[in-house]
């Protein structure tokens, strides 16, 4: 078993190279978002986009042991629902910015934390796809001696 | 059997599934937060009639006149054009330069005739398509087509003006670019007409810096505009144009000192403002002498526009700005743009005229420091001021004192050789007391108390005009010592006159105080002595006797609010004009106090003794039961109201609260319809005949009240044809200064102008079941910085000119409106629906407002500053913005709260039962039923669909994964 992880790794390095920068980039968000999330649009921090932020970088993780394909597709779709819980968080902030003339424009920690949660969702998505599914790769046929 | 095998195909689609799943619920999520923004752009209905057994009474409450779409377009169109031909204004007309003779061959120049200001952006935009441009319009004359052609098409059509980097800018074409249409002036040069026009918009004031205009200010004048004039001068002068004549296409006030250069000639000038969807006609009919002018301006027009105290105080100001940060915002990283600006309005009572004509008094009475002031050097053209190509003449003027009025009458007689109609102005003059002076009690020289239009009279004609004044427009608010109104003791001076100077000249003339050799008649001044001080009879409200009225806002004058630190300000004043007009920006900083009252959320009263309400009864009650009729009064306490609102669930109240964005939702415990509400002042958004109508300082330039209330029925006849019961206006913040972006959608920098014509425009909107919500309530007269920005002003100007306009619009006594829209702003540190002082105790216990307040769009700034939490706790009612059931869960467990929602509640049903045309078709065996819009068919349908397919190709996957590991081992 030890072996074949080790082999799936080692066949899929770059795979795993992207699904190590979703898991940090997830984590990152885990960290980044609550520090930074409260602003004068948005007065409390959604807990959504923290669980799926963590859950995607959980199965990301997972993803190191299980050498699916559909595990990496898994925390690519759990990044998406945190992306998609951070849009709807900041709908009103951004209508405001494109509506409000008031002088509003996209803060620094609202851009980072829009492209750590999008970048780490597509590092997902490509390591998925890039993936060498050796789970149901047929065992070579045994030498005749 | 290979496809069930194929662990690829699967997972392929089970990831593509499962991520349009994802969208679908959280997009979902956010298309149900946004519902009523959604609904409203497409015009959803959410909610139907059922049918009850016929009860056989008329459930058609409010009439429609115009249900023929043709004859309703008519009819606006007809309304706005007689809305511009009362309302603009002949400013000057030397030789009686016009009318111009028919046939006319005319010349049009600046880039404002090919682009001409019909309206403005933000909420009184409106689809200016299709309206008929200035050349198709003057069908009484000949109009120069190379000149034309090359503003639409040739070398000046690349100058146009913008809003480029949010700067407002001209970028007019220079002289020199004229070379090629020059030779064709003198065919056409009966006449030079010049348009110069300016533009305005929600959300900025006009550039005061930055702009293209002289001195970077946008409503002076471009330099190639200025070129072209003198050039124009220069051609009449050799005799190419026999006339110079200027329209002034702008809702507010152009700097006019350029009129007064030696080298621009000008014979005629008009003011035009924004013209609306058929006002461009009636400059055909009064250039040509079709209709004679009659409106009085409805601002003052000076030579410098920065020459008031409030306009000074704006370019003192760091880039005159009308607002500034606190001068220690940089302590208090934590406040936003919405917590850390101000603005200081030192002009106190003296808006607009109320400065000129007081100093020119005060100058002229030799007050001591009225400081040296030159009237003709700041004033163009006085408030009332307006020409017309007749002349009228005015005689037994006379004043019979009743209980607790006056009346005036005056013989009106037209003595020239044209029919014409005549604005009769009344002005008064308080007395200025020692206990004024000692009190800071400002006051004043003159003031518009009445004005009424006289018919169209011929030659020769007349028409007695009657004039009545309230006895309680002779008080004055008192903040500092009375506490309260006060009428002082002395001489009261009525007097008519052309304009506010001339009223005041025969004012002065009649207490012997006018020496110079001005135009006067003291046969048009009447006097009133007030025997004694009172400051008993005005310290009630005139609706309700029991409540006080003395000083409620405190909190908004620097001066005496409690928390106010170090600060302090200057007020103008007439006791010391040269010590109090400002000099440099008020500077104020956050001092402890104010740090908490700027912060939101302030924490709800915990047991307070009120009980929770109930919720969700079944009584078995329709709404349409508690509309009141003469036989049958329902008022607003009777307690059967109660019966009602128990059977309201609090989730109903939640959304019906915060789901207020252009409508009221649908309540169906109640049967309570949505109604739909629109934008705005100046036309009704969506109409279906694309009416929309001139600036609405023109509107208050007609001095018509009787036009006044037909442009309400016209909105409202409008509004109806495409289903709108609630139009957002009309607005009646003052024009403070020149520069404010949104004056096109407020009346005038008088408030009893401004006042009248929302009371008129209220009565016939209002007449046709579609209730008006009066703004923005309030000082909300400025667009930079709205957002929050601090209003500290003092008791005397919010009372007497802020508040004015709103206290006469809601009476029951006078408009009787019956629904109003906050401001973004805040008065002191409150954002002004947060403030119960201005919501409940003035709003509803002094004037007796029996509506609801909605508040200035919310979706933005719901979680900043304009929280549900603080307005609803405060007496607001109703959120303009995107709201949900689940909305106000977090005060589901408090009592006062609770209790302040159902009242919220209350006032919605009440005004929605009783003046509402949404009501129309409903009877009391009629049920309202929920409907699934389109797109929530749609949201549910992709949920399901999406939800299906993932966990169908999640288990396929699963049975190929085990088929092909068995094929492999």
């Amino acid at each position: 078993m030890f072996a074949l992880i080790l082999k799936n790794l080692k066949e899929n390095i770059v795979s795993y190279i992207f699904v190590g920068i979703g898991i940090a980039l997830s984590l990152l968000v885990c960290f980044y978002y609550p520090a930074t999330g409260v602003t004068a649009f948005t007065p409390k921090i959604n807990p959504s986009i923290v669980i799926f932020s963590a859950i995607s970088a959980g199965i990301g993780i997972i993803s190191f042991c299980a050498g699916f394909k559909t595990v990496k597709y898994l925390a690519f779709v759990m990044g998406l629902f945190a992306f998609l819980s951070y849009a709807r968080e900041e709908v009103t902030y951004v209508a405001n910015i494109f509506t409000g003339i008031d002088g509003t424009s996209f803060s620094l920690e609202f851009i980072l934390t829009f492209v750590f949660l999008i970048v780490a969702m597509l590092a997902f998505l490509l390591g998925g796809i890039i993936q060498k599914e050796i789970l149901f790769q047929k065992k070579p046929a045994a030498k005749e001696n | 059997m290979n496809v069930i095998k194929s662990v690829k195909l699967w997972r392929t689609l089970f990831v593509v599934s499962a991520s349009f799943l994802a969208v679908a619920l959280v997009g979902g999520q956010i298309a149900y937060d946004q519902s009523a923004a959604i609904n409203s752009a497409f015009n959803l209905k959410t909610y139907e009639v059922i049918k009850g057994d016929d009860t056989g009474e008329d459930t058609e409450y409010f009439k429609r006149e115009y249900t023929d779409p043709e004859k309703l377009k008519a009819y606006t169109d007809s309304v706005c054009r007689e809305l511009e031909r009362e309302g603009m204004v002949l400013l000057k007309n030397e030789n009686a330069a016009l009318p111009l003779a028919a046939g006319n061959k005319i010349s049009l120049f600046g880039q404002g005739s090919v682009q001409l200001n019909y309206g403005a952006t933000g909420s009184s935009s409106t689809d200016t398509s299709g309206i008929a441009n200035l050349k198709t319009a003057l069908s009484s004359f000949e109009v120069n087509p190379t000149l034309w052609d090359f503003y639409q098409s040739g070398a000046a059509s690349g100058y146009r003006r913008g809003k480029p980097g949010l700067i407002y800018k001209m970028n007019e074409a220079p002289w020199s670019e004229y070379g090629s249409v020059m030779s064709s002036f003198s065919a056409y040069g009966d006449a030079a007409i010049y348009v110069l026009s300016r533009d305005s918009g929600e959300g900025m004031d006009l550039s005061t810096v930055n702009s293209d205009c002289e001195g970077g200010v946008y409503l002076n004048l471009h330099a190639n505009e200025r070129e072209v004039l003198k050039q124009l001068s220069a051609l009449k002068a050799s005799g190419t144009f026999k006339k110079v004549v200027l329209l002034i296409n702008s809702p507010v006030p152009v700097q006019l000192d350029f009129m007064f250069d030696a080298d621009i000639d000008i014979d005629s000038a008009l003011w035009i403002g924004n013209l609306g969807s058929t006002g461009v006609y009636a400059i055909d009919d009064v250039l040509s002498g079709n209709v004679s002018p009659s409106g009085r301006l409805s601002d003052t027009f000076l030579k410098d526009n920065f020459a008031s105290p409030a306009a000074a105080t704006w370019g003192l100001n760091a880039n005159k700005s009308f607002a500034l940060p606190y001068s220690n915002a940089g302590d208090y990283p934590g406040f936003n743009n919405t917590q850390n600006t101000y603005a200081v309005y030192t002009e106190g009572i003296y808006v607009g005229y109320r400065y000129f004509e007081t100093r020119y008094a005060d100058v002229l009475m030799g007050s001591p420091r009225a400081g040296a002031f030159d009237y003709d050097a700041k004033v163009a053209y006085p408030f009332g001021h307006g020409l017309s190509y007749t002349d009228f003449y005015y005689s037994g003027f006379a004043m019979e004192e009743k209980e607790d009025h006056f009346l005036f009458t005056v013989d009106v007689m037209n003595i020239g050789g044209v029919k014409g109609k005549e604005a009769v102005q009344l002005y008064l003059q308080k007395p200025y007391t020692d206990y004024d002076r000692e009190h800071g009690v400002e006051k004043s020289a003159v003031e518009l108390v009445a004005f009424e239009k006289t018919g169209e009279l011929d030659t020769g004609d007349s028409e007695t005009i009657t004039l009545r004044v309230e006895k309680e427009q002779l008080k004055s608010y008192d903040a500092n010592y009375a506490k309260t109104y006060i009428v002082d003791e002395g001489d009261y001076y009525f007097a008519l006159g052309s304009n506010a100077h001339n009223a005041l000249n025969n004012i002065l003339d009649a207490q012997g105080i006018l020496t110079a050799d001005f135009y006067v008649d003291p046969t048009l001044v009447a006097t009133y002595h007030q025997a004694a001080f009172d400051k008993e009879t005005y310290s009630h409200s005139p609706v309700n006797k029991e409540q006080a009225i003395t000083n409620r806002f405190d909190f908004s004058d620097i001066n005496k609010y409690e928390g106010r630190g170090s600060n302090s300000v200057t007020y103008a004043s007439r006791n010391d004009w040269e010590g109090t007009f400002p000099k440099a920006s008020e500077i104020l900083s956050i001092s402890p106090a104010m740090e908490k009252d700027i912060l939101s959320y302030k924490p709800l009263p915990e047991n307070d003794g009120s009980t929770m309400p109930t919720y969700g009864k079944d009584n078995g009650l329709s709404l349409i039961s508690f509309r009141s009729t003469p036989s049958k009064p329902v008022p607003y306490d009777d307690p059967k109201w109660q019966d009602l609102l128990d059977q309201m669930t609090f989730a109903e109240q939640a959304l019906l609260i915060t789901d207020g964005q252009h409508n009221t939702s649908r309540v169906t415990s109640v049967n309570k319809p949505a109604t739909k509400d629109e934008n705005g002042p100046n036309g009704v958004s969506g109409s279906s005949t694309k009416a929309s109508f001139p600036s609405e300082g023109i509107w208050a330039a007609t001095f018509n009240k009787d036009l006044l209330e037909e442009v309400g029925k016209c909105l409202a006849e409008d509004a109806l044809a495409v289903g709108i019961t609630g139009i957002y206006g009309p607005g009646v913040n003052l024009h403070r200064a020149p520069f404010g972006g949104r004056a096109h959608e407020y009346f005038s920098e008088d408030p009893y102008l401004m006042a009248l014509c929302s009371v008129k425009e209220t009565i016939g909107m209002q007449s046709k079941g579609v209730v008006t919500y009066v703004k923005h309530f309030v000082a909300n007269d400025e667009e930079t910085n709205r957002n929050g920005v601090a209003i500290w002003l003092n008791e005397q100007e919010m009372r007497e000119i802020v508040l004015l306009p709103f206290e006469y619009s809601f009476r029951p006594d006078m408009g009787n409106a019956h629904a109003t829209m906050t401001s973004f702003n805040r008065i002191g540190c409150l954002w002004t629906s947060a403030s119960s002082a201005l919501m409940e105790t003035v709003l509803r216990d002094e004037w007796g407002f029996d509506g609801f307040a909605i508040t200035d769009m919310a979706s933005s700034n719901a979680k900043t500053f304009m929280t549900f939490v603080d307005g609803i706790a405060n007496g607001t009612s109703l959120y303009d913005g995107a709201g949900s059931e689940k909305a106000l869960d977090d005060y589901h467990n408090n009592a006062f709260f609770a209790n302040k929602m159902r009242e919220a509640c209350h006032r919605i049903l009440y005004v929605t039962a009783n003046y509402s045309a949404a009501m129309n078709g409903i009877s009391a065996a009629d049920r309202i039923v929920p409907l699934i819009t389109w797109w929530e068919a749609t949201v549910i349908g992709l949920r399901i669909g999406f939800g299906v397919l993932s966990g169908a190709t999640l288990a396929l996957m699963g049975v190929a994964a085990f088929l092909r590991r068995k094929e492999i081992a």
